[in-house]
């Protein structure tokens, strides 16, 4: 077992269900608040949360675009400009707020999101899926990169014209390496996740242990109170 | 013996679950940007964004259809689709993907029917119609709060009218059902291109 008390790092030391539950709140507010100084409010907690865990440079990230974009909306809203979309900077400054949590969520270890998932009611199959779809989003986000670099090189994205006169040759030369390196790379993980027993049918233990603690209390009684607050008032 | 080794041929293995989870992220992000670039347009993000997310997904579903080739899987895609939606805040939407689910998977009853093309794009279609549908069904159940949500959003009072006329008039609804079941159905045949001309003479699908 991996004793997370000698260990610095503050994420180490949460439990995997206390990001999870903290995901679905943003996610609920982002889509049940109708105020934006709510909304603004619990993004301000998770900025608080970020920076609890260590991740400073990223919360300035976070912070600066959903300023910029917020901005940008209330500025279009007030007088009337259509452009840039007031809905893509609408979506922009809500989709901030779920993302903060989800790279928390990213962050923890692999193996101790999936014991601490376990320990909740959903089936292992479609939380196993869940999983892989979370770890594997920016595997593919940088596969995604790599694939219109080698595009770019061999002159297939030289122009719009270029990729609006053949619109399929385009998805083609897009899609088939993208889909080839996804394959490999799943196939890779199938295998390290057989090879530590996954499809074992007896009851799985782990190195990690997954418990609450008191940092997780504090954190889930304040994120639903918030979270209550900003949805319903 | 070989009864347990039949009903391990049924389960989803581990590479299969892979398989599944892959194609699905790759899908998820297309349909975030295809959200993104269709957003300043309303007509388009209305009416065609299903049909255009059906059109390019069903290039990973066939992928994965063929690859694992086991029941289920349309119902396992439809219910994470609804299991990340109630997630993001419509947790009521949950059980009507369930049902989208189990419309699209029983549309598949028979053997070998993820390989075969034309049961494929059937269980597809419903599939990317379910989700159509599914975008009215935040308006049915409130649209008050949806409207005040929106507003605040930045939807311009035009957007909210011709969303609302979408969701009352069947005409319309039945036009966006048919632009998704049209681009779909595209989607399938170019994907089933693809799948002959390099996965299965790659060897990753049979």
């Amino acid at each position: 077992m991996i004793d997370w008390e000698k260990t610095n790092n503050r994420l180490d030391k949460i439990d995997g269900r206390t990001i999870f539950f903290l995901t679905v709140c943003s996610c609920f507010i982002t889509f049940l608040s109708t105020s934006m100084l709510n909304h603004a409010l619990y993004t301000i907690w998770l900025l608080l949360i970020l920076c609890f865990f260590g991740f400073l440079k990223q919360s300035l990230y976070f912070s600066s675009f959903y300023l910029l974009s917020l901005i940008g909306l209330i500025i279009e809203t007030n007088h009337n400009i259509s452009f840039p979309s007031p809905l893509l900077l609408s979506m922009i400054y809500k989709l901030i707020l779920p993302a903060m949590s989800a790279y928390l969520l990213i962050k923890i270890p692999s193996g101790k999101l999936t014991a601490s998932l376990r320990k909740i009611p959903i089936p292992n199959k479609f939380m196993l899926v869940l999983i892989v779809m979370l770890r594997f989003a920016p595997t593919i986000i940088y596969e995604f990169g790599e694939v219109k670099e080698a595009m770019k090189i061999r002159g297939f994205l030289k122009s719009f014209t270029n990729i609006f006169s053949h619109p399929l040759n385009t998805l083609e030369y897009a899609i088939v390496p993208m889909v080839f390196r996804s394959l490999t790379i799943s196939d890779e993980l199938a295998a390290s996740a057989i090879v530590r027993g996954i499809e074992s049918p007896y009851n799985k233990d782990s190195y990690y242990i997954s418990i609450i603690t008191y940092i997780d209390i504090i954190l889930l009684l304040i994120s639903t109170l918030l979270a209550v607050y900003c949805c319903f008032f | 013996m070989e009864k347990s080794m039949q009903n391990t041929k049924q389960n989803f293995t581990i590479r299969d679950i892979m398989t599944i989870a892959a194609m699905m992220v790759i899908c998820f992000i297309i349909m975030m940007i295809i959200a993104a670039i269709t957003l300043p347009f309303p007509i388009i993000y209305l009416y065609a964004s299903a049909g255009i997310d059906g059109f390019l997904g069903a290039i990973f579903f066939l992928v994965a259809a063929n690859r694992v080739n086991k029941h289920g899987l349309l119902f396992s895609w439809a219910a994470i689709y609804g299991l990340i939606q109630g997630i993001m805040g419509y947790a009521f939407l949950i059980p009507y993907f369930l049902i989208v689910a189990s419309i699209s998977e029983l549309s598949m009853i028979g053997k070998n029917t993820y390989r075969n093309p034309i049961r494929s794009m059937i269980g597809w279609t419903l599939n990317c119609i379910g989700n159509f549908v599914g975008c009215a069904v935040p308006l049915w159940w409130a649209w008050n709060s949806y409207k005040d949500m929106a507003k605040s959003s930045g939807f311009t009072s035009q957007t909210l009218n011709m969303q609302l006329s979408m969701v009352t008039t069947p005409s319309f609804m039945l036009a966006g059902i048919i632009i998704t079941a049209a681009l779909t159905i595209l989607g399938t045949l170019f994907g089933q291109r693809l799948l002959r001309k390099h996965f299965k003479k790659a060897g990753i699908v049979r």
